[in-house]
């Protein structure tokens, strides 16, 4: 029999306890709160409405102050998280998608945000005339634009003419409101005071751009759906040089900076200060080889290119030995599509044999000159350029080095940046390089988002080069409902890209951040994908 | 002295607009297209020719290039100085919030040369070979040798990295706990290094034209015969020979004007001083020409200001010279 008043003890204590705890939680969480984190940024935002605009300083300040649909870009992990989307259901034909919202948030002047916001955010991105500087062609499925509709406040049903894979993935692009924009026609939005100001948004911070201070003030957004942040404020303070970001690190004038790797011995002895290296999956270093040249047309010309380039050597000289050298097209083993294939060992006696089979003999000066090659004219020298826009471009000299020893004269031609795009950038074709060297990044997960770079017509290649066997793999695989079946046409044309060396395939790019130690990071998680260095940055929080 | 002003500001006008002209014109003579500035078509596919040619049209780049300069000017004077083809802010919006910081910076810079060089050509003069002259002039060597950028590096990795006694970037700690007064000297303290670093070579140069100007008239006959009168030798110097040595260092600061305000633009970037000269080299290293254009013509403007009240200063500091 059981004894009631013993049972209303054990009761009462178990409550006190669980009271208890729960105060004690509270009070161990409560000497978070509070706060102003410097955190460095290397440019001028050149504006603050997300997708208008993205320099580094911008996709920070997104990070803090804009949300996605689903957590992360194409550089996430397979599993999507919710942000504003709470959850989607997909047709069986992988066609339809349908977004079910959030409820209670709010954007930053306290409207809420609605299925209306959605669709006015889609349609602007996908017009021409609202000028977005990325992201546009991921809201289009086979060249068709996907068809947003409002079912009610919170739900919003995406329809492609085409089943889409990873919907959320691809269209990971920061949301905008509609209330502020209205009245305003979508070519000017541009010249909104929010362009300058910084644009309401949904995230834990609330951006403000003083241009005469030279920082980006981010103050705590009070009615965050995901609860208050810990810190008061985030100040974005903008140091363009390099090594004045590290010194005002050393000196505690930030607390937070990302670091090149040609820093990180000095990193390395600086007390106080941790740091965070992401050797990421999902960007790397490619040195363009324009395959639409006659000299450079041949498959095995550039092969010939892959074998006489010491990649290890480059990469210990050029990022101080991190990153890995690329084992395939696809940047690293985030693709799911990922297997290494034969490498392109460092054997400029096999470069040699490959470019005399091709038909160029040994010149008098150590220069290969044409013999029979097809497409250039008998007797011409092996004289390429290499375009850039630094005045002292390792990649150049490491390539005329290793190439010259195999008879490929390589000159250097230096240019700004508004020449360098007008010769060389997607959407001009032919292009004026012969070599190049671009970092390109967050690929991700799905191979689909490779198209871009092997798959598509010359003019839009950042290296003029066009395969129909490619277009064709890339067009059917992309249009495969599961991943598992994507897959295997995207290990099979891997192999074959790697065959053709559009690129010369060089190493995977790293991300590293130094911070102090009164800076406290584990709850926020670092992930250096774009848009964002942490995927909650409202748990950041900073000792007194 | 009413219709000099007025004749000389006229000049200045004149001048304002060749400037304008050849900037215009070398500027868009240049190569490259700031349309891959506007719609960065490396990270943008499906931007159609299309919609390419109807921005072109928009920003007016396909009229002829002297329609675009007389639509520019036009705009100019009655103060619409265009949108930044990279942030698309209003530039006279984003100039006039930052040239306050680059004058702050290059009047402390004019401020510190003048102190520091008057005194120290004086006494290089007045004890002309001396163990203080030979330090003063080595150093001045020096100063005028080494560059600006290096130099700056070199101040912040002593004063701020090392000793810790002074900050190493920006206008300002951007703390929120300041008083007014806590704030006049973070920011008087965050001007210590960039103002060090911009002043240098003009410290050194107009130290060794003082030193020179000052033996010249110390060899007058003026001053022989103030000596001559019994007149104390610091009197002699100061009230008799200083005073006229020091025109020359007039024109001297009108000539300097140019290299502080070019100067500012290196300065403040190494240092993230968010001045005008930041603003200028981002423009142009983005063919961002409406920025060039407004930033080129306010620099003229300071600079052509600066040496006509140079010349106007010379009124008070030479009573011989008078102007019509």
């Amino acid at each position: 029999m059981i004894n009631r008043k013993r049972l209303t003890i054990v009761v009462a204590f178990l409550m006190t306890m669980v009271l208890l705890a729960g105060m004690v939680a509270w009070g161990q969480d409560e000497h978070k709160y509070g706060g102003t984190l410097y955190f460095r940024a290397g440019q001028e935002p050149p504006g603050l409405i997300p997708p208008l605009t993205g320099n580094w300083t911008d996709l920070y300040v997104y990070g803090f102050c804009s949300e996605t649909l689903a957590w992360g870009g194409l550089g996430f992990p397979a599993e999507l998280r919710p942000v504003l989307a709470k959850s989607w259901d997909v047709s069986e034909d992988g066609k339809v998608w349908t977004l079910h919202l959030r409820e209670g948030v709010k954007w930053h002047d306290g409207v809420p945000f609605t299925a209306d916001d959605v669709v006015f955010w889609a349609e602007a991105q996908m017009d021409p005339a609202f000028g977005a500087a990325y992201g546009i062609d991921l809201f289009y499925v086979n060249g068709e634009p996907l068809k947003f509709e409002k079912i009610d406040d919170l739900t919003v049903r995406v329809t492609a003419v085409a089943p889409v894979r990873n919907l959320l993935a691809q269209i990971a692009i920061p949301l905008i409101p509609k209330h502020p924009f209205e009245g305003w026609a979508l070519e000017d939005i541009v010249n909104h005071p929010m362009n300058q100001t910084g644009c309401l948004g949904t995230g834990p911070f609330i951006p403000e751009y003083r241009p005469d201070e030279g920082v980006i003030i981010l103050t705590a957004f009070e009615d965050y759906w995901g609860g208050r942040p810990y810190l008061d404020r985030i100040v974005m303070r903008i140091i363009p040089d390099d090594e004045a970001g590290l010194a005002a690190l050393q000196t505690g004038e930030i607390d937070w900076s990302y670091v090149w790797t040609s820093q990180m011995d000095i990193v390395k002895q600086l007390e106080g200060i941790s740091y965070w290296i992401q050797e990421s999956g999902d960007s790397a270093r490619i040195m363009a080889i324009n395959s639409s040249k006659p000299m450079l047309a041949d498959e095995r010309t550039r092969q010939a290119i892959m074998y006489a380039l010491d990649r290890e050597t480059m990469l210990d000289n050029i990022q101080q030995g991190y990153g890995q050298v690329m084992a395939s097209p696809w940047f690293g083993d985030m693709c799911s599509a990922y297997e290494p294939l034969t490498p392109y060992e460092y054997n400029p006696t096999k470069a040699s044999e490959l470019l005399a089979a091709v038909g160029w003999v040994p010149g008098g000066d150590g220069i290969l000159v044409a013999q029979n090659v097809e497409g250039v004219e008998p007797g011409t020298r092996f004289s390429i350029e290499y375009h850039t826009r630094s005045t002292n471009d390792a990649y150049a000299i490491f390539a005329q080095q290793y190439l010259g020893a195999v008879g490929i004269e390589v000159t250097q031609v230096t240019m700004d940046r508004a020449t360098y795009s007008a010769l060389n950038n997607p959407g001009v074709t032919p292009k004026a390089f012969d070599l190049r060297v671009a970092g390109y990044g967050s690929k991700g997960v799905d191979a689909a988002s490779y198209t871009q770079l092997y798959g598509t017509s010359a003019l839009n290649s950042s290296w003029d080069f066009e395969d129909p066997i490619c277009q064709a793999v890339f067009a059917y695989a992309s249009g495969l409902l599961t991943q598992e079946e994507a897959d295997v046409y995207y290990k099979a044309i891997a192999e074959y890209i790697w065959e053709k060396v559009p690129a010369a395939f060089l190493w995977t790019r790293v991300w590293i951040y130094a911070w102090n130690e009164k800076v406290h990071v584990d709850e926020a998680v670092l992930n250096a994908q774009m848009f964002t260095v942490f995927e909650n940055p409202a748990k950041i929080w900073i000792e007194d | 002295m009413l219709g000099f002003l007025v004749r000389r500001i006229g000049m200045c006008i004149l001048v304002l607009w060749v400037i304008s002209v050849l900037t215009f014109i070398l500027m868009l003579l240049s190569p490259g297209d700031p349309i891959n500035i506007y719609i960065n078509p490396e990270v943008s596919r499906s931007i159609t020719p299309e919609a390419i040619e109807m921005l072109r049209h928009k920003m007016g780049l396909d009229r002829p290039l002297i329609l675009q300069y007389f639509h520019w000017i036009g705009n100019f004077v009655q103060g619409n100085w265009g949108f930044s083809f990279l942030s698309k802010a209003p530039v006279l919006r984003d100039i006039l919030l930052r040239l306050p910081n680059t004058l702050l910076l290059s009047g402390s810079a004019l401020l510190l040369s003048t102190l520091v060089a008057i005194p120290v050509g004086i006494m290089s003069a007045v004890k002309q070979y001396s163990f203080l002259d030979y330090v003063a002039t080595t150093t001045a060597f020096f100063g005028i040798s080494i560059p600006r950028f290096w130099f700056a590096l070199m101040l912040t990795y002593v004063f701020a990295v090392q000793l810790r006694w002074l900050p190493s970037t920006g206008m300002s700690s951007v703390r929120f706990d300041l008083t007014a007064w806590g704030h006049f000297v973070d920011v008087v303290r965050h001007l210590v290094l960039p103002t060090l670093a911009l002043a240098l070579p003009s410290m050194a140069s107009w130290a060794r034209y003082q030193r020179s100007s000052l033996l010249e008239t110390l060899g007058q006959d003026y001053v022989r015969t103030a000596r001559a009168k019994g007149l104390r030798e610091r009197i002699v110097i100061v009230r008799h020979a200083a005073r006229n040595a020091m025109i020359p260092m007039v024109t001297l600061a009108g000539l300097t004007l140019p290299a502080l305000v070019g100067g500012s633009y290196i300065v403040e970037t190494i240092f993230g001083w968010p001045g005008m000269g930041r603003l200028g080299l981002n423009a142009i290293m983005a063919r961002d020409y409406p920025v060039i254009m407004g930033v080129t013509m306010t620099t003229a403007a300071v600079v052509l200001l600066g040496n006509l009240l140079a010349d106007v200063a010379y009124v008070f500091v030479d009573p011989r010279i008078q102007y019509q």
